[in-house]
């Protein structure tokens, strides 16, 4: 039985806040309007800092809830969102239903919510979305996922072993080293690669971002931008600023030494 | 000596020059001098010098010291346009064979001067765009250097025990995948020293030339650059085809589901791709049979060696065809290297993986329907190249072939065949049969200091006009439990629903794939929750 109500810790939404502000320096599209598709829970937390750090360049939001003992919780909230003038919907379901209706050429902001890791499972997903153009030049998609306990090593790291080999890293104890920071970076190359777009559309991905999650686990938060043009996993897979908001160090990484 | 053009002389196009006067004058001529004399109509002044000093990389002009200009007209098998439609994995499987057939040759004709262990190396630099590929398996002598470039022309000959595409394979692989290329080869002389290493230059104009067959042989001045008896590839990569981590990793699949058997039976042989650090491993779930053996039931995997001979050229040559059948243990498809069908090897090698479509059709025996799904064996072809039925890529079956008329009509193998028809369908109508076969055994074991396939019994049969006719086919036989004993039908469908989120979770944690949302996906992560529920401590 699912929680009824959603409640994330502060820690969340300071990890969020800091991704924002290098995204707002490194990416001008949350310094226009923008719809935002989220998996907001009953708080919808995420949106007030996401319609503070944009300074309301947020002109719709739509978020996905997938429990129904939620339901409910999750449409009051999106009611009050609407009353203080940030148009919210709730829909129920699975945040990758989501489609663009026709004509809809809007710029959309993406957060990918889960709990768990965003690992090779999500890689059918992601390319369904870039082959049915619900991503496209100009959207940026903000992603967590599950650092902690994993259901092994060779299952984990299986779904990228052609990204391993093409950048050269071959032992197994360098590829466990990059996984963390990289994961979600591959399973966004590997679905563009899978949908036949790397050479239209470049993603690049501009921080990633540890904190403690519910409960105190390790939890990432990355952001890629996606824009005109072709993707070099190279590129991708280097100089990505890192910071720890629980050791406070940060560093800039790259896959291929 | 080279001397540049004079100041009041129009500067000479770079890439008109033909090859050998280029290393004349890279031998002779700084970067900068060639700068100021030659002119290059491929890019500005950054670009040439790109380009000079990637050419002094690949051809190591102050290093070579030229012989002659060698090459035979082309014999009258030619392969004009067969390269084109072979995969860039293919062609690097053709050089893998060749490396294999001479370090086995070597070995056969001079077990006391061949390397202990077969390395071969296939690394890939993608900021130059260039590819290595080395092996030990011995070099090759200075008059045999044309084996490796001109089409027609082998060390081998058709009635070879060998996986190598006979007089082509090599070949093609160079004009599949090189604008330009070079090959350093260094010959360990078994009988004495004096070993020369020789370079074989192939450029652009050479490779586009169709008509052209003669090639530049260099002695290399240093030759510590390479090992005695090695013999390494340096291919410039065509340009046109872009190199993704997709096609690394099928590359990768496709050397490993290749050579698995082989590297089995051949623990001496190593393949490192992409690093000498470590080399490939071979795939056991290639083979997950069941190891079902209780009082009643024994369904572990039987092998077969039939031996027949088939004519060539009027006289009669020995083959033994091996046949390894067993029983999956699930139906599920799609799951990785763990899938139903037949594999096809020659000499150990792999040529056609899974066949679902031709070997199932020739033994009626083997039904349609779910019951088919648990079929998994392999028939492998030992004995001259001439007779196993690939086809020119050996990707195919050639159906044509007249072993393939024994394989269909032979009784023995036909018995053989029908014997685990009848035990796919016992499982399949069978559920508490069905439900205790889910236990691999191991896919490779090792005994009497040989590694192989895990097989439960192991015999010898004549077939084919050498048989005695009152011969009984000797044929290991299966155990299955009486039919009355069991149980009439007594399942029980569980169901269960999940979000989606929770659905990619379980395919993650029993590792399932994509987690596509289709019913086959959904099928897995049943039959893989259902296993490990039911798995015994």
């Amino acid at each position: 039985m699912a929680e009824p109500r959603l409640i994330f810790n502060d820690r969340k939404y300071h990890a969020l806040n800091l991704l924002l502000a290098r995204c707002a320096v490194l990416d001008a599209s949350l310094r226009r309007p923008f719809r935002y598709v989220t998996m907001g829970g009953t708080e919808m937390g995420d949106v007030w800092n996401v319609r503070w750090c944009t300074c309301n360049n947020v002109s719709s939001v739509l978020s996905y809830e997938n429990e129904r003992e939620r339901f409910p919780a999750a449409i009051q909230r999106a009611s009050e969102l609407t009353a203080l003038g940030c148009p919210t919907s709730v829909s129920f379901g699975d945040i990758y239903n989501f489609r663009r209706s026709n004509g809809d050429d809007q710029q959309y902001v993406f957060f990918l919510d889960f709990c768990g890791s965003f690992n090779g499972t999500h890689i059918s997903s992601v390319r369904r979305w870039f082959q049915e153009d619900v991503l496209r030049p100009g959207d940026l998609v903000l992603v967590t996922s599950w650092l902690g306990r994993h259901p092994g090593w060779p299952r984990v790291l299986a779904p990228f072993e052609g990204e391993f080999l093409y950048l050269g890293i071959v032992t197994s104890d360098r590829r466990k080293a990059l996984y963390y920071p990289f994961h979600p970076a591959l399973v966004m190359y590997r679905a563009l690669l899978e949908s036949g777009q790397e050479g239209e559309v470049e993603i690049s991905c501009l921080g990633f971002v540890k904190y403690s999650g519910k409960g105190g686990g390790p939890m990432g938060l990355y952001a890629f931008q996606l824009s005109a043009g072709v993707t070099d996993l190279g590129a991708l897979t280097s100089n990505l600023g890192t910071c720890d908001t629980k050791t406070l160090a940060w560093d800039v990484l790259s896959m291929a030494e | 000596m080279t001397n540049p053009p004079t100041s009041h002389q129009q500067p000479l196009n770079w890439l008109t020059l033909p090859h050998q006067k280029r290393l004349e004058v890279l031998d002779d001529l700084s970067d900068a001098d060639i700068l100021k004399s030659y002119e290059y109509t491929e890019g500005n002044d950054e670009d040439f010098l790109l380009h000079l000093h990637r050419t002094r990389a690949l051809f190591t002009p102050r290093n070579i010291e030229f012989v002659e200009i060698a090459g035979k007209a082309p014999g009258k098998d030619t392969l004009l346009g067969a390269y084109r439609d072979l995969e860039r994995s293919e062609a690097i499987l053709e050089l893998i064979d060749n490396s294999i057939d001479a370090y086995f040759r070597r070995k056969a004709r001079y077990p006391n001067a061949c390397a202990q262990e077969l390395l071969i190396f296939i690394g890939f630099d993608f900021k130059n765009g260039t590819m290595t590929y080395e092996d030990n398996a011995g070099g090759v002598q200075e008059d045999s250097l044309p084996n490796l470039v001109i089409p027609g022309f082998s060390d081998t000959d058709a009635l070879s025990c060998t996986i190598g595409s006979y007089k082509t394979g090599g070949k093609k692989a160079i004009f599949k995948l090189a604008n330009e290329a070079r090959i350093l080869t260094r010959y360990w002389n078994p009988v004495g020293t004096g070993e020369e290493a020789f370079v074989i230059h192939l450029d652009a104009q050479w490779i586009e030339d169709q008509d052209e067959y003669r090639f530049p042989v260099f002695k290399l001045k240093n030759k510590s650059e390479i090992n005695s008896g090695q013999t390494i590839y340096t291919f410039r990569l065509k340009e046109q085809q872009p190199w993704t981590p997709d096609v690394l990793e099928h590359i990768k699949d496709e050397i490993q589901k290749t050579y698995t058997l082989l590297l089995v039976r051949n623990p001496n042989i190593k393949i490192h791709f992409m690093t000498r650090e470590e080399h490939l491993s071979c795939l056991d779930e290639m083979y997950k049979f069941t190891g079902a053996l209780e009082d009643q039931l024994d369904l572990r995997p039987r092998r077969v060696l039939f031996k027949a001979t088939l004519p060539f050229d009027d006289i009669d040559h020995e083959i033994t065809i091996e046949i390894v059948l067993g029983c999956r243990t699930t139906t599920a498809t799609t799951r990785g290297p763990d899938n139903w069908g037949i594999d096809l090897y020659g000499n150990d090698r792999l040529f056609k993986a899974y066949d679902q479509d031709d070997i199932v059709t020739w033994y009626e025996s083997i039904t349609t329907g779910n019951a088919r799904l648990y079929l998994r064996g392999i028939i492998n072809i030992h004995g001259p190249n001439v007779f196993i039925p690939w086809d020119t890529h050996k990707r195919h079956l050639n159906t044509d072939r007249e072993i393939v008329t024994l394989l269909r009509k032979d009784p023995a193998i036909r018995e053989f065949f029908g014997e685990w028809a009848k035990a796919y369908n016992f499982v399949s109508r069978m559920k508490p049969i069905s439900s205790r076969i889910g236990r691999p055994q191991e896919a490779f074991s090792t005994v009497k200091g040989k590694r192989d396939l895990h097989v439960a019994e192991s015999k010898s049969v004549t077939i084919g006009k050498t048989r005695r006719k009152t011969q009984d086919f000797d044929l290991p036989k299966l155990k299955l439990p009486d039919t009355k004993r069991l149980a009439s039908s007594d399942n029980v469908d569980l169901r269960m629903r999940v979000t989606k989120e929770e659905y990619r979770d379980l395919c993650a944690r029993f590792g399932v794939g994509r987690a596509e949302e289709n019913s086959t996906s959904y099928r897995q992560l049943a039959d893989a929750i259902r296993s490990y529920a039911l798995r015994k401590k």
